[in-house]
């Protein structure tokens, strides 16, 4: 198993470095796509404004500003292109624009086609796309240079102006280049997608398990991040939307933070203390460097949106790393797993864009890794569990049914037929009730003291028939609707009437109680008694006790015994009863 | 062979090593009608109490129960087994059966029992002895010392007045506290007095060897020789010498 289970690391390790290097690769194809500067668009002219004649690529624009001034309204911007040599695609050649505005293009003065609807406030403009590919004719489209001129509006453009440029290329190159590289992104989305929904599904039928909804969560927030980053490319929606989208790519980023801290919070079972400091320290952080902050303090804490990402982002990793490695410590299973997931989180935020993909699907993978280890060892634990509580109800059962008891006590009614019929009858039916009690509690994790006692009372009545000596149980102060594990005392009784010696013929248990802080104390003492043989350490009774005290209360309790005066005491501390 | 019927179980000593009262007097009770003669019972509960009666008094039969008070069982059998008396097992635990007749006790009674089983584990005592037993080693006291030895190392056995006098196959030689017809009932079937103070293992017999003035003896391994009773030639000769 653990073979396999290595093999599969190597094999998620090898699929990531795999989709990184072929990733750069692609991106290596369109390198403008990653960073939308281009060359082309470094030598621009701009100017507020409107004259049809600014189209005309004689116009004399040096008095014009080099840079775009935010602004609303009517403006032109120019820009010189050199074409060295010109496609030979047949199917011509065509021209991608990112312009946040709507616009009309005039190449060499001559009208090439419009996004959207320029206008003089907001009802006269038609938003135009954020990405418009025009087709320029063959007879424009020759080697030398060229001016292109737009004329635009930006009503509904919160005062922003942004023009990122174009390129310029065969039809063909310039359509589908976009759409071959989002082809990488969309896969990976498919990935967090598909995982996501899994873990959904995980959560609401077989486990009840936060991490799992968490998990499934985060899985979707980040297919949602990716689908809303990458939108541009296969979505041309209307620039108006894009600042909204930027507004949505925030609050999921937001969201994503927040579950990602509260997955491993949960994951690894942190106590509540720790989930309000965490929640704590982000929150105050977003407040300080968000509007609110800035209405609140002044703008010293404020800073733009990307850099107050790149903070919640950094905060959010080093919070996560902690817990991860708070988990090592304890030894929390999936734990090293989980590190080797969040650590390139940290290298790959320098890298916005694809890379910080490529960061999430590392992340995903080895946390998948690692709750799946974590599966396979609760799935032990439960089976181990599971097997043990049914050896101790066969144990407990089969206590009653060997054949020291058995065979002694028929032994002992043969007699009883022969010679004194009455006591034969009473002996019976006590065992009935002993055995009517083990019937009922013998499926039990738990049951009540005053059942544990009557069981107690019908053995120490048996065994008093039995051994023509009369043992007895005082109970003081114990109360009778607390629950514990079936057949403790009772497996103390049998240890007591089997270890010890009466110097009478006589023998009283005493059973007391008290809580003492937040525990139970259950003291258990047979009088008068020489304890002939040293009591083993561990019999099966004692043996016994101890795995039911296991099983009920985990590791939050204690036994302890040994000889006190002339008896033997046994002390048992389990939790109070919630 | 008729002298071993002769009343030699007048006063017969019994003692009951049993923890359970009312299992203690039923023995008592069946024993006292089984016998149907004088006979001198006594119940103890635990084992110092039963070692205390043996030293003050011996006693030829033992009934004893293997789950005395959490002790071992098997220790107190083994401490029990090169005693002069035989022992009689009581138990609840059929399973131990195997491994007690092993350490040579008479009969193993499993509980619960009723009048006949006990009379047939009496009748055993009672009886000449009739090999049959099942067991495997045979324990003897040596320096205050309890060692069990196998049966299977021992030669041959001669009978020194009320004990006896193991002979190994190596040649050494160590006293039991049973006597030669004590040993005889709880000894497997292949073992065969052949004298009326030697019993042999039939399986390590080579051949009959007889002597002039019609004295036989028996040749074992390593070619010791044992004398042959007359009175037995004829019985050995046609049980385990015919074709």
């Amino acid at each position: 198993m653990n073979l396999i289970y290595t093999f599969l690391k190597i094999v998620a390790i090898c699929t990531i470095l795999f989709l990184i290097v072929s990733s750069i690769r692609q991106s290596g194809l369109s390198p403008h796509f990653i960073n939308p500067e281009f060359t082309y668009a470094r030598d621009i002219r701009f100017h507020m404004g409107d004259d049809r004649t600014w189209s005309n690529p004689n116009f004399d624009d040096t008095h014009w500003a080099r840079q775009i001034k935010d602004s609303t309204g009517i403006f032109w911007v120019r820009v010189k292109v050199n074409i060295e040599t010109p496609t030979l695609a047949i199917e011509g050649t065509a021209m991608q624009v990112e312009f946040l505005a709507s616009y009309e293009c005039f190449w060499d003065g001559v009208k090439m086609g419009a996004n959207g609807i320029v206008g003089n406030n907001d009802e006269e403009e038609m938003a135009g796309n954020l990405f418009k590919v025009l087709a320029i004719p063959d007879s424009l489209a020759g080697a030398g240079q060229h001016t292109i001129a737009f004329r635009a509006s930006n009503q509904n453009g919160q005062g922003k102006i942004r023009f990122w440029g174009m390129q310029i290329g065969a039809f063909d190159k310039i359509t589908r280049s976009p759409l071959q590289f989002t082809v990488a992104v969309m896969i990976f989305s498919g990935i967090f997608l598909v995982i996501g929904i899994y873990y959904l599904f995980m959560f609401f039928i077989p486990y009840r398990k936060r991490a799992y909804l968490l998990f499934g969560c985060l899985n979707l927030t980040v297919f949602a991040l990716i689908g809303m980053e990458y939108m541009k490319f296969y979505y041309h929606y209307p620039y108006s939307f894009h600042y909204q989208r930027l507004d949505i790519i925030e609050w999921i980023s937001v969201v994503f933070f927040f579950l990602l801290i509260s997955f491993y919070l949960a994951n690894f079972n942190l106590p509540k203390k720790i989930w309000i400091w965490a929640y704590s320290v982000l929150f105050l952080v977003m407040l300080m460097i968000s509007n609110i902050g800035e209405y609140l303090m002044g703008n010293i804490y404020t800073v733009n949106h990307d850099l107050a990402l790149y903070i919640l982002a950094l905060l959010t990793f080093s919070i996560s790393t902690l817990v991860v490695i708070r988990a090592i410590v304890f030894k929390n299973p999936g734990s090293h797993e989980a590190l080797i997931g969040i650590l390139p989180c940290f290298l790959i935020i320098f890298y916005y864009d694809l890379m910080l993909f490529l960061g999430f699907v590392n992340l995903v993978v080895f946390n998948l890794i690692s709750l799946s280890h974590q599966l396979k060892i609760e799935k032990e634990l439960q089976q181990a569990s599971m097997l043990r509580s049914l050896r101790l109800e066969s144990e407990m059962l089969r206590k009653n049914l060997q054949p020291h008891f058995i065979m002694n006590t028929l032994t002992s009614v043969m007699e009883w037929i022969e010679q004194d019929a009455k006591t034969s009858i009473k002996f019976i039916q006590a065992l009935a009730d002993e055995f009517k009690i083990l019937n009922s509690i013998s499926t039990e994790k738990l049951i009540s003291l005053e059942q544990e006692i009557d069981l107690c009372r019908v053995h120490l009545k048996i065994m008093s028939y039995r051994k023509g000596i009369s043992y007895n149980l005082e109970i003081s102060d114990v109360p009778l609707e607390e629950t514990i594990p079936p057949a403790i005392f009772h497996s103390l009784i049998e240890n007591g009437i089997s270890y010890s010696r009466p110097i009478s013929n006589e023998l009283t248990f005493h059973l007391s109680y008290q809580s003492d802080a937040g525990q139970r104390v259950y003291r258990f003492f047979n009088d008068q008694s020489v304890s002939h043989i040293e009591s083993p350490e561990e019999g099966i009774g004692t043996k016994y006790i101890k795995s039911r005290l296991e099983e009920s209360y985990g590791s939050r309790w204690s036994f302890s015994h040994g000889p006190k005066l002339s008896g033997w005491e046994t002390i048992i501390r389990i939790p109070i009863q919630v | 062979m008729g002298n071993h019927y002769q009343n030699p179980y007048t006063g017969m000593k019994i003692l009951i090593l049993e923890d359970e009262d009312i299992i203690a007097k039923r023995l008592a009770r069946l024993i006292t009608e089984i016998l149907d003669q004088p006979a001198t019972i006594s119940c103890v509960s635990y084992l110092d109490e039963a070692l205390e009666q043996m030293s003050k008094n011996s006693i030829d039969l033992l009934f004893l129960d293997l789950n005395l008070n959490g002790e071992n069982g098997f220790e107190i059998l083994e401490q029990m087994a090169g005693e002069s008396f035989q022992t009689i097992i009581v138990s609840a635990n059929e399973d131990q059966a195997i491994h007690a007749f092993e350490y040579g006790v008479l009969d193993f009674v499993p509980k619960p029992f009723g009048r006949e089983r006990l009379e047939k584990a009496i009748g055993k005592y009672l009886q000449p002895e009739q090999p049959g037993g099942q067991t495997k080693f045979l324990t003897i006291k040596k320096r205050g010392r309890i060692i069990s030895i196998k049966l299977e190392d021992v030669l041959y056995i001669q009978g020194a007045s009320t004990y006896s006098e193991l002979h190994f196959k190596n040649g050494s030689k160590d006293l039991h506290s049973k006597s030669l017809s004590g040993l005889m009932k709880i000894l497997p079937s292949s073992y065969q007095r052949i004298h009326k103070s030697h019993i042999v293992d039939m399986n390590s017999v080579k051949e009959i060897a007889v002597k002039t003035g019609g004295k036989y003896s028996l040749v074992l391994e390593n070619d010791v020789r044992i004398p042959l009773g007359r009175s037995y030639y004829k019985a050995i000769k046609k049980k385990w010498f015919s074709e």
